[in-house]
């Protein structure tokens, strides 16, 4: 796909952006002044904290996609301006993902997920069969084409998703936290696919991302949002920075201290067997597994090793086909489910950490003090689906915490949260197991996980593999090792 | 799903077949029409899924077309074979029960075919059918076919959440008071039951953004007629089984209607065939998929 003409692929001139508020007149400004040039056929990494306009800024890129408000300045693709594409034209110019894995997906079947956007574009069914075989060889998404994509990994759907948008051929990628939901295996090879796709053919890629210590490797450029501004950044220090903090890490001195003692095990679990229907195959085989008080315990293993079947099984929801379980804390424990809209039923944030209020006799102080903790002080009187991914998180988190368990299990506690809402949940649970309580959290961050955590299992093949002190995991451990990313070097153990 | 061999020809072809045999069933009432219908999709079911799936599915259907036989007699009280009488001077005719027969018969082959139905045609060939003709109709339906599992599945998590959440149950509303009466459990299940599904909807309101996002960025309305895409397109293969169907239906169709209009249950059920060939017709599309099928096995053996 070789460009013809000269322009740069994005050019951004004294842009700003304002959102409109609700008495109609325009806010302060979210984004701007920017100015931003990506030249053809670059990888560009666009980072900045949370809420700094990334998304904005993004959004106003793909017609479609631009949020209503106020805005000056230009905005050109490719030479054009973004504002007077038609819908073909965009759709044919500019491809963007989001983070979502499932929520982006249309169509039940693969094939037509793929076709989708070419049957938008009334394109005939001769051009659309080759289209969709190309796109289909390139990503290796032959084999599943009759899948229907509610049976596909998390990492298969994302992929899913980027192959039916290049089916389009746009000549410019916009993804906004595209690996963000992805466990680490999938999410590298989301970035390998997207690796290729500007090598081989030319696009440009624009990702925007918080975990821009593994984006960097196959970036050609680094962006940084700050006070609204886009700034050019050394990528090659950077990555040299990045590199150099990982080779220099000493397990012994960051990972949690082993904990003191040895205390009874407050639940046991003893060779479980667990499968979902008698025709389906064993998901636990023969699993053993001891949680003591006062510790956090992680939980860490593949895409689809059993974590979560795991934790339902220890929650008491999913019966043990064979095997026996003792779990002296059965009345005061509490699950933080992968998803926390799965916990939400009020209309705001206030209300949401009262619905369990008058049963389980937490005052409001306690409230005010854990929304303190978490920061969620300024979200009280909004709606739980207006906060961001990582603000949702804290509050199912606080709303599980209220209820004072003294086992708290957590399913992919940091999925979707930046360095700054690591931090706060990884303070808050050193404090919960030093008040005694058992923490257990399956997660694919192994970051967190080393930092945090004094006992780490490794749950492979139906079985645990191995529980060790979280130190001695990591420093065996070759090929399954943490990504030491701003999280992993910044926090302090309280 | 089991692989039929419906599978290697165009889905109008199983289409066709799978309404002609409802509609004759439904249409043509005549023992001796109601009887190969009911025997072949038993046994295409007993094919498609398993003659275990079969038998527990008719555990229950039968005795619901036993019950409509037997009954049949008691609301309508003509014929002239008296088997017996009961209550003061009520009479329980023999043709009234052959003719309650016919109707559980007939119950029980369309459940029966319209469970094949399902069986055989799977989304994406109603897809194919569809998407033709209204491209966003055909859409809807995947839509909501992808949805569907998803809502059954979260509904799954809600519920498993909330029983996990021992901590927070006493206040849940999903748990039952250990106390109370019995007014007082069923009305805390169902605000139990409330509270889940408002969860499940909440949830699927917010994803549906993305969704509607995901599309407008992928030229959804872009230009004012969408096309479809097509997997299969209909080959001569297909043409000359069509051509088949078409042909055993049409002599089916003059045979069902020359065989029901003059047979008649009351007062005496006919015995007189109109055409002693007039059912092999009917046979021979019904038993279609069959010669197909055996068609494909005798090349594999070679």
């Amino acid at each position: 796909m070789a460009q013809l003409t000269k322009d740069p692929a994005i050019r951004v001139r004294d842009f700003r952006f304002a959102y409109r508020l609700p008495d109609g007149s325009a806010g302060a400004d979210v984004v701007g002044p920017v100015d931003w040039t990506v030249e053809q056929g670059d990888f560009a990494l666009l980072v900045g904290g949370t809420g700094c306009g990334k998304t904005t800024l993004m959004r106003n890129l793909k017609p479609e996609l631009a949020p209503t408000g106020s805005r000056s300045g230009t905005l050109e693709l490719l030479g054009m301006p973004a504002d007077q594409m038609d819908a073909v034209t965009s759709a044919q110019t500019v491809g963007y993902v989001s983070q979502s894995p499932s929520n982006q997906i249309v169509c039940d079947s693969v094939w037509h997920e793929l076709a989708f956007g070419l049957e938008n574009l009334g394109t005939p069914v001769a051009e659309m069969r080759r289209r969709v075989a190309e796109v289909a060889h390139f990503f290796g998404i032959a084999p599943w084409l009759d899948q229907s994509t509610d049976a596909l990994s998390g990492g298969q759907k994302q992929l899913l998703t980027l192959a039916s948008v290049l089916a389009l051929r746009p000549k410019i990628l916009l993804l906004d936290e595209p690996t963000s939901q992805l466990d680490p295996v999938a999410a590298k090879n989301f970035l390998h696919a997207l690796f290729r796709v500007n090598r081989e053919l030319g696009l440009t890629v624009v990702v925007v991302t918080h975990e821009q210590e593994m984006v960097a490797e196959y970036a050609t450029s680094l962006f940084r949002m700050e006070d609204g501004a886009v700034v050019q950044h050394d990528l090659e220090e950077y990555r040299s920075q990045v590199r150099q903090r990982a080779a220099s890490v000493d397990y012994a001195a960051v990972c949690a201290p082993e904990p003191e003692g040895t205390k009874d095990p407050v639940v046991t679990l003893r060779d479980a067997y667990v499968r979902y229907a008698r025709e389906l195959p064993f998901v636990l085989r023969g699993l053993d597994l001891e949680l003591r008080p006062g510790t956090v315990h992680a939980l860490v293993g593949g895409n689809g090793c059993g974590k979560s079947t795991l934790l339902a099984c220890l929650g008491g929801s999913l019966r043990l086909d064979r095997g026996k379980l003792r779990n002296d804390l059965r009345s005061c424990q509490a699950l933080l489910p992968q998803e926390p809209k799965t916990l939400f039923v009020r209309d705001t944030v206030a209300e949401e950490l009262a619905e369990w209020q008058k049963g389980c006799g937490y005052t409001d102080a306690d409230v005010a003090r854990w929304v303190e903790r978490c920061g969620l002080q300024d979200l009280m009187r909004r709606h739980p689906y207006d906060l961001s991914g990582g603000q949702q998180q804290l509050l199912a988190f606080c709303k599980v915490a209220l209820t004072r368990p003294r086992l708290l299990m957590m399913d992919e506690p940091t999925k979707g949260l930046d360095s700054s809402y690591r931090l706060i949940m990884a303070d808050v649970l050193t404090e919960l197991a030093a008040d005694g309580v058992c923490v257990l959290m399956a997660t694919h961050d192994l970051s967190f996980a080393a930092r945090v955590s004094q006992v780490t299992s490794l749950l492979f093949d139906g079985q645990i593999a191995c529980t060790q002190p979280t130190a001695d995991f990591f420093r065996e451990n070759l090929f399954y090792r943490p990504t030491v990313d701003r999280f992993f070097t910044d926090w302090r153990r309280p | 799903m089991t692989r039929t061999v419906f599978n290697t020809y165009h889905p109008l072809v199983a289409a066709t077949y799978l309404v002609a045999a409802l509609a004759f069933t439904m249409a043509a009432f005549h023992p001796l029409f109601l009887a190969p219908s009911l025997l072949v999709a038993l046994g295409y079911n007993a094919c498609l899924k398993g003659p275990r799936a079969t038998a527990r599915s008719l555990a229950w259907q039968l005795p619901l077309g036993l019950v409509i036989a037997l009954v049949n007699p008691i609301f309508s009280q003509s014929g002239s074979t008296i088997l017996f009488m009961w209550g003061e001077s009520h009479a329980y005719y023999l043709e009234s029960l052959c003719y309650g027969a016919c109707m559980g018969a007939m119950l029980v082959a369309v459940m029966v075919w319209f469970s094949n139905f399902s069986h055989i045609m799977t989304s994406d060939k109603i897809m194919q059918l569809t998407g033709n003709v209204a491209p966003t109709l055909g859409l809807m339906i995947t839509m909501i076919l992808r949805l569907v599992p998803q809502f059954v599945r979260r509904g799954g998590s809600v519920g498993a959440v909330q029983s996990v959440c021992t901590a927070a149950s006493a206040g849940a509303a999903g748990e039952e008071p250990a106390t109370g009466g019995f007014f007082a459990r069923k009305a805390a299940q169902l605000q139990g039951s409330m509270r889940n599904i408002s969860v499940l909807m909440g949830w699927g309101m917010e994803d549906s953004l993305d969704t509607a996002e995901s599309m407008r960025a992928r030229g959804w309305g872009a230009v004012g007629k969408r096309t479809t895409y097509r997997r299969n397109d209909f080959r001569a293969a297909d043409g000359v089984v069509m051509a088949v169907l078409a042909v055993l239906i049409a002599v089916s169709a003059w045979c069902a209607v020359t065989a029901c209009s003059c047979f008649t249950f009351y007062p005496r059920m006919s015995t007189a065939n109109a055409l002693w060939w007039g059912y092999y017709p009917y046979v021979a599309l019904l038993l279609m998929p069959v010669a197909l099928e055996l068609k494909e096995r005798a090349a594999w053996r070679n």
